[in-house]
C-alpha cells in the first residue's frame, strides 16, 4: 500500500491532532473527519447514558484519543461503535461476525423497491411472502427486506440460515434493538424471523432445516465468495485481519484452484433454489467475472434439469435503487442483461411473477 | 394600487351577494381569497378617514387646546395604523409566492477572503441558528463542512433546514452576498479586511408534495419540482478497489448528478447511506426548482426593464454589510442601518428590524414589477 503523502498528514493534523490516526485507517481525509465526528457523538451518547444509570454499573467511558488509537490499528469503526445502519435498520456489529457492506445495501434496497413497485404487492393484494436468506450473518438482508415489505404484505416470513451461533444471537439482539427504535414491528417473533443454524455445504444438515417440500418466493444470499488469490490481493488489511475469514473465503475443496475457489457456494444455493422454486433468486458476487461464471453454471444446470429461469440479470454497483431504468447491455453468451455501472455485484434470476418484478420499468408504474 | 384594490373589493361584494343567493364551494373559495384585500382596504380607508377628520380638528380655529392636544396624539397613532394597513394592502395585492408557506434550506458558503470568509460564514450560520431559535423556527443542520476541528468555526459549506410556518417567506430576503469589514482574528498587522459570504435560500419540498403543492408534485412533469429519475446519476461510493466483501468501509457517501444541468449534490455526513440519499434528493430538488424559477424570473425581468426600468436584485449583488469598526449593519436594498451589531450577530431583535425592512422593500419591488407586467400586457393587446 502506498504511503500517505506528508502534506495530507499535516493537513489532517492541523484539523485535529487525532485526525492522522483515523487517516491511517481510512486513507481519505473527508472520511476521517466524518469518523472523528461519529466517534465524538458515540462518546457523548455514552456520557448521556451514564447520566441516567448509577455509575457503579457502567465501565468508565473511553476517551476520544483511546478510540482513535484503536481505530488506527485498522480495527473497523463498526466494531468500535457497535453497529452499522443498513436500509432503515440499525444492524449490530461484533467481532467475529461480518460487517454489512454498502454494496449489499444498494442491491437489497433495489430489490425491495422493485418488489413494492410490483402492482399486486404494492397494492397489498399479495397476502404472504416467504424469504430464504442463506449465509445470513447479521441478518441484515433478510431483516431489511422484512422491514420494507411488512408494511404492504401482512404475512412476511424470513428463514435465515448460517452456521455461526454467535451471528444468530446477534441477529436477535438486532431485532430487539430495532423494535425498541420503532423500526421493526413489535410483533416480529420466531414465526416471522426463523434463524436456524446449519452448514450450507452439508446436505444432511440442510435437508433437516429446509424440508424437501418447502417453497420460498425469494432466495437471497451473500455467501463467502473471495477466492484464495483474491484474499491476499484484493482485500483491505482491516477486513483481512479483523473480520472472520470463514465469512469471506469458502473452505478448500479438492481439485479447485485459482479464482474458482471463490465459487464454491453458488452450486449449493442454485440446487437448493431448484427445489424451493422461488420466483426470484438474488446472490451477491465479487465481480463481473464471477457473475458470468455463475451464469454459466446456471446454463449448465438448465441443460440437464430443464430451464427454470425466464429472466436473468447481473446488477452492478452503481445502479438505481428506486428500480428505475439504468444503462443496460445484453450478454448473449449467458442470456443475461447486465445493468448499471461499476463492478458486477449481484446475480438475479427470476421466473413467473418475479419476471415482472425485475423487469418493471417506469412506464408501467404509477 | 388603490384602483386595483377597489376593483377587488367590488368583485368581493358582488361575489358575497351571489353567495347568499346560491352557495357554491368554488365561489366561496374565491370570495375567501378576495376578502383579505377587501378587509384590508376597509381598514385602510377607515384610517385615512380618521386622519382627515383629525387634521380637520387641528386646522379648525374654534377647537380648544385640550381637544387639539388629544387630536395630535391620536393623529400620530392613526398614521402608524395607516402605514401598516397600506403595507399589508400592498402585500395582499401581490400573487402569493408559490413557495411562501414551505420550509426552506439556507445554504452558507464563504466567497472571496480565504480563512476570514470561512470564519464569517460560521458567524452567519450561528446568527441564523439563534434567529430561528428565538423565532420559534426549527433549524437542523443538513450538512456541515468545516475546515477546522474546533466545531463550526471555519465553515466551507453549511446547509440549514428550517421548518416552521412560512419559513421560506421569512428567510428568502437573506439570499445574496453578505459582506464583512473587520480586522480578522488571523490578521497580525491590525488591517481591516473585506470578505464576503454567499447565502442561498431555497424552498424545501416535503416528502409528499401533492398535499401542500396541489398539482405541482414530484410526479408532474410540468412542475418545477419534477425531476426525471433517468436524468439523475447516483454514485453510491467513490472508487475503492474491489468493494463488496473485500473492504469494510464506513463510507456511505451518496452523490447525485442531474445530467441536463450538471447539478451535483454530494452528501456524506451521516453513517446511513439511506439517509444520505434522502437528503441528497431533497437538496437536488430544491436547487433544480429554484434554478428553473430564477430562469423564468430573469426572462420576465428583462422584459420589464424594457418597459419601466425595474431592476431586479440578482444573486451576485451584495445585499448587506457588517462593519465591525463602526459596529453597524447596513442593508443595501432597503437602506436600513442598525447600530447594534452584537445583537444582530446574536440573532436578536435587530435582525428582525432589518429583515422586516427588506421584506417591505421586496413588496414594493414586486408591486412595481406587477404594474410593469400589466403595462406590458396592455401594450401587447394594443
Ligand atoms: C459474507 S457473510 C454475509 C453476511 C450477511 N448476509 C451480509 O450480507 O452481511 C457470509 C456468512 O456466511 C456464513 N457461512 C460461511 N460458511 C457457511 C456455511 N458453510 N454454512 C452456513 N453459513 C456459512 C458466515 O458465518 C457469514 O455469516
Amino acid at each position: 500500500m502506498p504511503r500517505l503523502p506528508t502534506s495530507l498528514i499535516r493537513k489532517a493534523y492541523s484539523y485535529s491532532p487525532l485526525l492522522p490516526l483515523l487517516l491511517k485507517a481510512t486513507r481519505d481525509l473527508a472520511l476521517a473527519k466524518n469518523e472523528l465526528r461519529w466517534l465524538q457523538e458515540h462518546i457523548s451518547s455514552i456520557h448521556r447514558l451514564r447520566k441516567c444509570t448509577p455509575k457503579q454499573y457502567l465501565p468508565k467511558p473511553p476517551t476520544l484519543s483511546q478510540l482513535c488509537r484503536i481505530r488506527s490499528t485498522g480495527e473497523p469503526l463498526q466494531y468500535i461503535l457497535g453497529s452499522q445502519p443498513f436500509g432503515d435498520l440499525e444492524i449490530l456489529c461484533r467481532k467475529g461476525i461480518l460487517i454489512p457492506r454498502p454494496e449489499t445495501e444498494v442491491y437489497t434496497t433495489r430489490l425491495s423497491n422493485l418488489l413494492l413497485r410490483h402492482g399486486s404487492i404494492g397494492n397489498g393484494n399479495v397476502e404472504s411472502l416467504q424469504i430464504l436468506d442463506l449465509c445470513a450473518g447479521t441478518g441484515c438482508i433478510g431483516l431489511s427486506l422484512y422491514a420494507a415489505l411488512h408494511r404492504q404484505i401482512p404475512d412476511v416470513r424470513v428463514r435465515a440460515i448460517d452456521f455461526n451461533p454467535q451471528a444468530r444471537n446477534l441477529a436477535w439482539k438486532t431485532v430487539k434493538l430495532n423494535q425498541h427504535l420503532g423500526r421493526l414491528s413489535p410483533s416480529l417473533s420466531k414465526s416471522q424471523f426463523d434463524y436456524v443454524l446449519a452448514d450450507l455445504l452439508n446436505n444432511e444438515e440442510i435437508a433437516a432445516v429446509v424440508q424437501s417440500d418447502a417453497t420460498f418466493n425469494i432466495v437471497v444470499s451473500n455467501p463467502p465468495y473471495i477466492s484464495i488469490p483474491a484474499f491476499s490481493r484484493d482485500t483491505s488489511r482491516s477486513a483481512r485481519i479483523f473480520e472472520p475469514s470463514n465469512a469471506l473465503v469458502p473452505p478448500d475443496s479438492v481439485g479447485i484452484t485459482g479464482e474458482r475457489t471463490g465459487d464454491l457456494f453458488y452450486d449449493h444455493i442454485l440446487r437448493l433454489s431448484w427445489r424451493a422454486r422461488p420466483q426470484i433468486v438474488c446472490m451477491e458476487v465479487a465481480d463481473l467475472e464471477q457473475a458470468l461464471r455463475v451464469m454459466r453454471a446456471v446454463k449448465d444446470m438448465e441443460a440437464i434439469d430443464g430451464s427454470l429461469w425466464e429472466a436473468k440479470q447481473i446488477w452492478r454497483d452503481e445502479i438505481d435503487v428506486q428500480g428505475n431504468e439504468c444503462s443496460t447491455e445484453w450478454n448473449a453468451d449467458v442470456n443475461a442483461a447486465i445493468i448499471g455501472e461499476g463492478s458486477g455485484r449481484a446475480v438475479v434470476l427470476a421466473r413467473s411473477w418475479g419476471v415482472d418484478v425485475i423487469k418493471h420499468d417506469t412506464a408501467a408504474f404509477g | 394600487m388603490l384602483e386595483r384594490a377597489r376593483v377587488i373589493a367590488k368583485d368581493h361584494a358582488i361575489l358575497s351577494t351571489e353567495l347568499e343567493a346560491n352557495y357554491s364551494p368554488k365561489l366561496a373559495k374565491k370570495a375567501g381569497e378576495l376578502s383579505e384585500t377587501a378587509n384590508l382596504l376597509k381598514a385602510w380607508e377607515k384610517a385615512q378617514e380618521s386622519i382627515t377628520a383629525l387634521e380637520g380638528i387641528l386646522v379648525d380655529k374654534s377647537s380648544d387646546r385640550e381637544l387639539k392636544d388629544l387630536a395630535t396624539e391620536e393623529l400620530s397613532e392613526s398614521k402608524t395604523v395607516f402605514q401598516d394597513a397600506a403595507m399589508k394592502l400592498r402585500a395582499s395585492l401581490l400573487p402569493k409566492h408559490p413557495f411562501a408557506g414551505l420550509p426552506c434550506l439556507l445554504e452558507v458558503r464563504p466567497g472571496a477572503g480565504g480563512d476570514e470568509a470561512a470564519i464569517f460564514a460560521g458567524d452567519l450560520l450561528r446568527m441564523y441558528q439563534a434567529f430561528c431559535k428565538r423565532s420559534g423556527l426549527r433549524a437542523s443542520l443538513l450538512k456541515l463542512d468545516s475546515s477546522d476541528g474546533h466545531g463550526a468555526e471555519q465553515v466551507q459549506e453549511a446547509i440549514l433546514e428550517v421548518e416552521g410556518e412560512n419559513a421560506y417567506d421569512i428567510l428568502r430576503c437573506e439570499a445574496g452576498i453578505h459582506r464583512v469589514q473587520r480586522v480578522p482574528a488571523t490578521e497580525k498587522q491590525g488591517r481591516v479586511h473585506t470578505s464576503a459570504v454567499s447565502v442561498l435560500v431555497l424552498p424545501s419540498f416535503p416528502e409528499n408534495p401533492t398535499e401542500t403543492l396541489g398539482t405541482a408534485s414530484f410526479d408532474n412533469p410540468e412542475s418545477d419540482y419534477y425531476i426525471d429519475p433517468k436524468d439523475v446519476r447516483t454514485d453510491v461510493m467513490r472508487a475503492r478497489g474491489a468493494g463488496g466483501q473485500h473492504v469494510n468501509t464506513t463510507d456511505s457517501a451518496v452523490r447525485l448528478t442531474h445530467i441536463p444541468t450538471n447539478t451535483v449534490v454530494a452528501v456524506q455526513d451521516g453513517r446511513s447511506q439511506h439517509k444520505n440519499r434522502a437528503k441528497a434528493w431533497q437538496i437536488l430538488r430544491s436547487r433544480i426548482a429554484q434554478a428553473r424559477r430564477e430562469a423564468r424570473e430573469e426572462e420576465l425581468a428583462q422584459m420589464r426593464l424594457s418597459v419601466v426600468g425595474v431592476a431586479k436584485m440578482g444573486r451576485g449583488d451584495k445585499i448587506r454589510t457588517y462593519n465591525w469598526g463602526q459596529a453597524r449593519v447596513t442593508d443595501h436594498r432597503s437602506g436600513i442601518t442598525v447600530h447594534n451589531l452584537d445583537d444582530v450577530m446574536a440573532g436578536g431583535e435587530n435582525i428582525d428590524s432589518i429583515m422586516q425592512s427588506v421584506r417591505a422593500w421586496m413588496v414594493e419591488r414586486d408591486l412595481e414589477a406587477l404594474t410593469a407586467d400589466e403595462q406590458l400586457e396592455k401594450k401587447k393587446s394594443i
